[in-house]
This record gives C-alpha cells, sequence and structure tokens, in this order.
C-alpha cells in the first residue's frame, strides 16, 4: 500500500512538472510563419525630429508682421479673432506657427500632400494658430489674415490656397472652405510678393500653397520583404518633379502620376530604438511592388538623407 | 527513409510476437496546423516503466511535409480499473522533407528532436488513447489520438452453450 501510495504521488509530481512545463513553454509557429525583423513605430523618433512650434505672444497692437523662423510673415488683427463661445479678444493672446518648407520637414512631421487622395504640388506647409488662455481662437467672418511665404521663384496665379481638414492623424487638403461653413471672400489662389507666395487666409490651422498635379492616372507603390515584418514601418515618397510627399496607408503609397519618379524612403526603429530606414527610386509607369530589405543608418545619415532628396 | 522505415517495421513485429501492444494513431500539430498519422509498439506493457518505438508521418498535403522515427520510454503513474495514466519522454530523428519552403533561417533537413507528453489510455483491449506532447526542438504542440492492440485484442469470448451446462 505504501509502494502505491509513494509511485502514485511520484507520478503525480512528474505530471505536474510536466504540465507546468508545456503551459508555460512557448509555442511557436515559426516553421510555417516568417521569422522576420521586427520593428516598432518611427513616430517618438519622427515627433523627436520636427520642427518645433514656434510661439509669439502678442501683448499690444502693432505694425506687423510676425516673422518665423523660416521666414513666414503674418499680419493681423486682433479685432479679427474671437473665443471659440464668439466673444471678443482681449491682450495678450498666442499666436503659434509651424513652419515646413522642405520634403524632410512635412516626413518628419507627416504631413503629406494629397487632396481627397490626388497628390499636390506644394510650395509649403504652415499651421497658424492663435490660443487665450489654452482656447483655440478663430477668425470673425469675414475677416482674414495675411500670410506670405518664402519662396525662391513664384508663379503668379499658380498655386491655390488649401486647407488642412484633420481627421486623427490625417490631414486632407481641400480648398474649400465650406466645410467649415466658413463662405469665402478672398482671392483663393496666391498672390507674389517680395518674400514668396502671398495669401488672405480665411481659417486658422493648416495652410498649404498647393497645385493639384496634372496626371493621366495614378498609380501605387505595394511594400513586401522577406526579411522584414513592415507593419510598423513608415513609407514616404517623395515626387521631385512636383515637390510631393506622399505617405503609406495601410502599407501602400497611392496617388502617384504616371510616369513619375518616386523617392522611396521607409523609416523605422527596433526595440532596441536603433534606426533603420530603405531607400529606393522607382519610375511609376504602373502599380509597382517594392522589395524592402531595412537596414540600419544613423540619425544623421537618415538626416542627410532626407536632405538631399 | 526506406531504410527507417523496415527497421521501424522490424521493432513492430517483434512487438507483435513478443505479445506487447501496437497501436496507431492520428495526430495534429496545432502549430503548424499539419495532420499526421503514427504507429508504434508498445514494449513491457505490463510494467510501470515502458518502451515504445514509434514512427509519426506529416502527409505532402500539409503545411509542413516531415516524417519521425524515433523511441519513447514511458512512465505510467496511474492505473485505476481500465484508465492508465502516463508521461513520456520520446528523442527521435525527424526528416523535413520540404524545410526549403519554410521561412526559418535555420531550417534544416534532418533533426534530432526531444518531445514531452502525457498520455492516457483507456480498455483492456482494444484500447484508445490520447497524448498530449510538446516538441522542444520547434516549441511546437501536438495530440495523438489513437487505438493500441494486445494480444486479446482479436480475441473472440467463447460462448458456453446452456445444452452442456
Amino acid at each position: 500500500m505504501t509502494k502505491r501510495i509513494s509511485t502514485f504521488f511520484f507520478g503525480a509530481s512528474t505530471l505536474l512538472v510536466l504540465a507546468t512545463t508545456l503551459i508555460f513553454s512557448s509555442c511557436s509557429r515559426d516553421r510555417i510563419e516568417r521569422d522576420l525583423n521586427t520593428y516598432e513605430s518611427p513616430n517618438a523618433y519622427l515627433d523627436s525630429k520636427k520642427q518645433d512650434e514656434q510661439v509669439f505672444v502678442i501683448d499690444s497692437a502693432g505694425e506687423g508682421p510676425i516673422i518665423g523662423n523660416q521666414g513666414t510673415a503674418i499680419w493681423g488683427s486682433i479685432d479679427c479673432l474671437q473665443l471659440p463661445t464668439g466673444g471678443p479678444v482681449t491682450y495678450p493672446f498666442l499666436v503659434k506657427l509651424v513652419e515646413l518648407y522642405t520634403p524632410k520637414d512635412m516626413i518628419y512631421y507627416r504631413m503629406p500632400a494629397v487632396s481627397a487622395g490626388m497628390p499636390l504640388e506644394t510650395a509649403g506647409e504652415i499651421r497658424l494658430r492663435a490660443e487665450k488662455d489654452g482656447q483655440d481662437l478663430i477668425l470673425s467672418q469675414p475677416c482674414a489674415f495675411k500670410v506670405s511665404m518664402p519662396n525662391a521663384a513664384p508663379q503668379l496665379n499658380y498655386m491655390n490656397v488649401y486647407y488642412g481638414n484633420e481627421n486623427g492623424d490625417v490631414v486632407d487638403w481641400t480648398t474649400d472652405l465650406g466645410v467649415w461653413g466658413i463662405t469665402q471672400t478672398q482671392n483663393p489662389m496666391f498672390d507674389v510678393d517680395t518674400i514668396g507666395y502671398t495669401a488672405f487666409i480665411e481659417k486658422l490651422g493648416w495652410i498649404n500653397a498647393d497645385r493639384a498635379v496634372a496626371n493621366s492616372g495614378t498609380f501605387s507603390i505595394t511594400f513586401d520583404s522577406d526579411e522584414d515584418d513592415l507593419s510598423n514601418v513608415m513609407f514616404f515618397a517623395y515626387l521631385p518633379d512636383s515637390k510631393t510627399v506622399l505617405q503609406s496607408a495601410d502599407g501602400v503609397i497611392s496617388g502617384i502620376p504616371a510616369g513619375a519618379l518616386a523617392k522611396v524612403v521607409a523609416i523605422a526603429v527596433n526595440a532596441s530604438g536603433d534606426l533603420f530606414h530603405f531607400y529606393q527610386e522607382v519610375a511609376v509607369n504602373g502599380d509597382v511592388t517594392s522589395i524592402v530589405v531595412m537596414q540600419g543608418i544613423s540619425d544623421l545619415q537618415l538626416t542627410s538623407l532626407l536632405d538631399s532628396l | 527513409m526506406g531504410r527507417y522505415i523496415l527497421v521501424f517495421i522490424m521493432f513492430f513485429a517483434s512487438g507483435l510476437f513478443a505479445q506487447s501492444e501496437v497501436g496507431f494513431s492520428g495526430i495534429y500539430n496545432f502549430q503548424t496546423e499539419s495532420f499526421g498519422m503514427g504507429a508504434r509498439a508498445i514494449f513491457r506493457e505490463k510494467k510501470q516503466i515502458q518502451i515504445s518505438p514509434q514512427f509519426s508521418y506529416f502527409l505532402p498535403s500539409n503545411k509542413i511535409h516531415e516524417w519521425t522515427l524515433g523511441a519513447a520510454a514511458q512512465y505510467k503513474f496511474l492505473k485505476r480499473k481500465k484508465i492508465q495514466s502516463y508521461t513520456l519522454v520520446h528523442l527521435g530523428y525527424n526528416r523535413w522533407v520540404n524545410y526549403e519552403s519554410s521561412f526559418m533561417k535555420d531550417a534544416m533537413p534532418n533533426n534530432w528532436n526531444a518531445e514531452l507528453g502525457v498520455g492516457v489510455v483507456f480498455g483492456k483491449k482494444i484500447k484508445p488513447f490520447f497524448e498530449w506532447r510538446y516538441n522542444t526542438r520547434h516549441q511546437e504542440g501536438m495530440l495523438h489520438v489513437g487505438l493500441l492492440f494486445n494480444k486479446n485484442s482479436l480475441k473472440v469470448k467463447k460462448e458456453k452453450c446452456a445444452a452442456y451446462d
């Protein structure tokens, strides 16, 4: 009897050890699934590199303009501003400005130039906001702020005033102020001045000097890899002919005009915080599948690459 | 592969001759989502520690096409009437036929696998069994479901004629 009991307990303890091993052992599907390099979102890295929002404290009336670090000039009146509730604004208040004039800065800020899925030629993007006691101010109607965006060779009646319609993380550009219930009273085209492109804007927020890229059809670039898990990799395409920055959605960059040269840049960060990239130049004459092999790169090298786009 | 199967058949036949047990099973590998079939002989059927040469084959229609020839040591830790439970350790040579189609970086055609498992057997003659096994090399879990046969399995119970009682 004693022998049977000890045998039972030996067996039971063996089973317990075995069951514990089985339960806590990880199972693997490596034999049927790709054993790929994995990455994390590069958002934190891109945020660390993006243009700072400049803040101007407006405490009294003056001649202006407010001038940003990269040369954007802003003229406005406190009389054109109102609180979200419709009340008047008093001094002091804040004017906040973000300037994106290079493909590098548009990539860092993840601000592609796309309107309803179609590419835009851009001369620069700015975000202009006003704030009083933590509340975003709005322009009273009909009233406008004048902005001038620096450009070395502006063309008259060429660029349109596009406004950014923010939907989550995505900004879709539109010329239609009716989206916000605003009746357009100003010239929707940019004029030319000594700074570059100038226009009266009728809504605060994202402003873009843009022009729809003429095209006879658009194509897309799809990304695939035998070595890298691309789910957290962020892809951008810069089209130098139209100065357009495009960004991938669900692993696809779409809206590339037929015949365009696309400079594709992929950016990712691994779990250790190391930076990885992929670069390719693609002549797009149809839908393209790009085979990606991510490679390590230093911050300095990636910055230099983005500067050279 | 032929010579390995021949060796197994010899084991299998010797199991029959030794009046031990033989068995067949269906196998499902949960991680590779593959179905296979298995055959085994069990020596020392009545003892607490048993030796069991085994062969398994996963069909080419699966994502993983492979066969394994090995032997298990089984430790019977519970026996209650018609139910027996055991733990097992299995060591085997594995031939991974379609290893080239795998995305694994270090996929090889010839492997030595170790498996840990626990099983339960029912009955006296034709004995259904269930086994859960864990492949430590590939970190995969498998379920074996089958039948064991012994010398009594095919015996027909003689009925006494009432006229002679």
